[in-house]
């Protein structure tokens, strides 16, 4: 493949001076493009008023808070509302800033400089036309040095979520469960025998097999006297996970024991 | 050279992101205008790191950007997975929460009734309905039925009927789906989760109907 290489206009020289004659105005500019990135793109997304676009280098997190804002609309029975246009531009320009303008004016103004030096290699200092290059490079290195244990920290952050959630929802299940058997429990001791009851008392009871057995745990009665009954519940997702309650003689769950992962 | 590509860069980006569906949420619009915006990268690197350069600071440059393309992609990915998987956690544990609600109010309501028919000496004086309109006065047959406050939030219980040897108690989410999304609830929703529970002298049954 035949490269072509562009051609630059000589550029003049400085006298060897390190503070070529655009450096302070350069120096003023670059002041200014920090403080720019420093308050309104904030590596960290941040929404100053409500009607203010969401700015952020990593535009995903935009996305991702707005995904769990809607879930939590969902949990309390809300209404779901679409995203705002002030939103919408803000991930926009979050994405032009960070992926197109940045990186363009880096590695575009990266190869300026290598073939201005090529044709005058005399030529040193800082010039006015170097600041979309540093404009470029900021952006770019702060979007850039993150990332890599940005990328790691969120995949051990998530696995670990995802594990801690597993556990809770069993466990939450299996509660669920024994408050379904506690139920089933007293029914049987306010029925009479002639409808399969206990006519007041928890003596014969029995699990059916459909409580005996879930998805999520294995139950059984551990203890049964006319008045309670001690249920146990091991998980059948967590070896030694477990727990056990005592179902007193009003029908109510009392002495909850976790063992295991359940602690 | 660096006004052209930038204009290509933010349009063809932009017109991506306007292009994509807008839904309720961000991701559509934001995952095609990353697309877009990785091949324009791509492209980029590939156009700037020519001749001069070497090939030393090219095999460097090109190893720098896929470490920090790959991290982009993961990270964002993984936010991606990440955020609906939480708010699919959300809703499930809310339906566990109603699950739960409709699994306790209503048989702590209905035994109750149940133990109160059964302490009585026979001669049973009173029926099934009559004991639970004198526990429960506010509960009218046919309406929702706040069984501890006024402003319980979803789901709801309606009382559907109170025979003399009869009652029928209705539990309903008002947003969380069940199995038919023709299903017509009880207050006229579509598709949301349903459960009835009925009591007689034999007990308390249970049915899921939606």
């Amino acid at each position: 493949m035949n490269q072509k290489i562009e051609s630059i206009p000589p550029v003049p020289s400085s006298h060897g001076s390190e503070f070529s004659p655009g450096f302070v105005r350069a120096l003023v500019l670059l002041a200014i493009a920090t403080l720019v990135m420093v308050f309104i793109v904030d590596p960290v997304s941040f929404r100053r008023y409500d009607k203010m676009a969401a700015v952020s280098l990593y535009p995903w997190t935009v996305a991702g808070g707005q995904t769990i804002s809607m879930g939590l609309s969902e949990f309390s029975g809300k209404e779901l509302e679409p995203p705002s246009t002030s939103q919408r531009y803000g991930v926009l320009i979050s994405i032009l800033l960070a992926y197109i303008i940045g990186p363009t004016l880096f590695f575009l103004g990266w190869r300026r400089l290598r073939l201005e030096r090529e044709a005058n290699p005399n030529v040193r200092g800082l010039r006015v036309s170097q600041i979309p290059f540093l404009l470029g490079a900021i952006m770019t290195v702060t979007v850039a040095a993150p990332i890599v244990p940005i990328a790691l920290l969120q995949l051990k952050v998530s696995a670990e979520l995802r594990s801690a959630q597993a556990i809770q929802r069993n466990r939450d299940y299996i509660i669920s469960g024994l408050d379904q058997i506690c139920k089933e429990a007293l029914q049987y001791k306010i029925l009479p025998k002639q409808f399969g009851g206990g006519a007041g008392s928890y003596a014969d009871y029995r699990l059916s097999s459909d409580a005996a057995l879930t998805d999520h745990a294995h139950y059984e009665l551990v203890g049964v006297t006319p008045d309670q009954v001690v249920v146990s519940a091991r998980s059948t997702k967590y070896d030694n996970a477990s727990v056990t309650v005592t179902i007193d003689g009003a029908g109510r769950l009392r002495g909850w024991t976790y063992l295991g992962v359940f602690q | 050279m660096i006004l052209i590509w930038l204009v290509v860069g933010v349009v063809l980006t932009s017109v991506a992101f306007f292009l994509a569906p807008a839904g309720a949420e961000l991701w559509p619009s934001l995952n095609a205008a990353g697309m877009v915006a990785t091949f324009y990268l791509l492209a980029l690197v590939f156009y700037s790191m020519r001749k001069p350069f070497s090939r030393r600071a090219r095999i460097i440059s090109w190893i720098l950007v896929a470490l920090v393309a790959g991290s982009v992609v993961t990270s964002w990915r993984t936010m991606d997975a990440t955020t609906h998987w939480q708010r699919q956690t959300l809703l499930e544990i809310r339906g566990i929460i109603g699950e739960g609600i409709m699994r306790a109010s209503i048989p702590d309501t209905l035994l109750n009734v149940l133990h109160q028919y059964y302490e009585q000496r026979p001669p049973k004086g009173a029926s099934l309905g009559a004991l639970f309109r004198g526990l429960y006065p506010a509960a009218k047959e046919g309406q929702r039925w706040t069984v501890t406050s006024p402003d319980e939030s979803p789901p709801f219980i309606f009382v559907g009927r109170i025979d003399e040897n009869e009652i029928v108690l209705i539990g309903q989410e008002t947003f969380l789906k069940g199995r038919d999304p023709q299903f017509s609830n009880y207050d006229g929703r579509k598709g949301m989760k349903q459960h009835r529970a009925i009591l007689t002298e034999k007990g308390v049954t249970y049915e899921s109907e939606n």
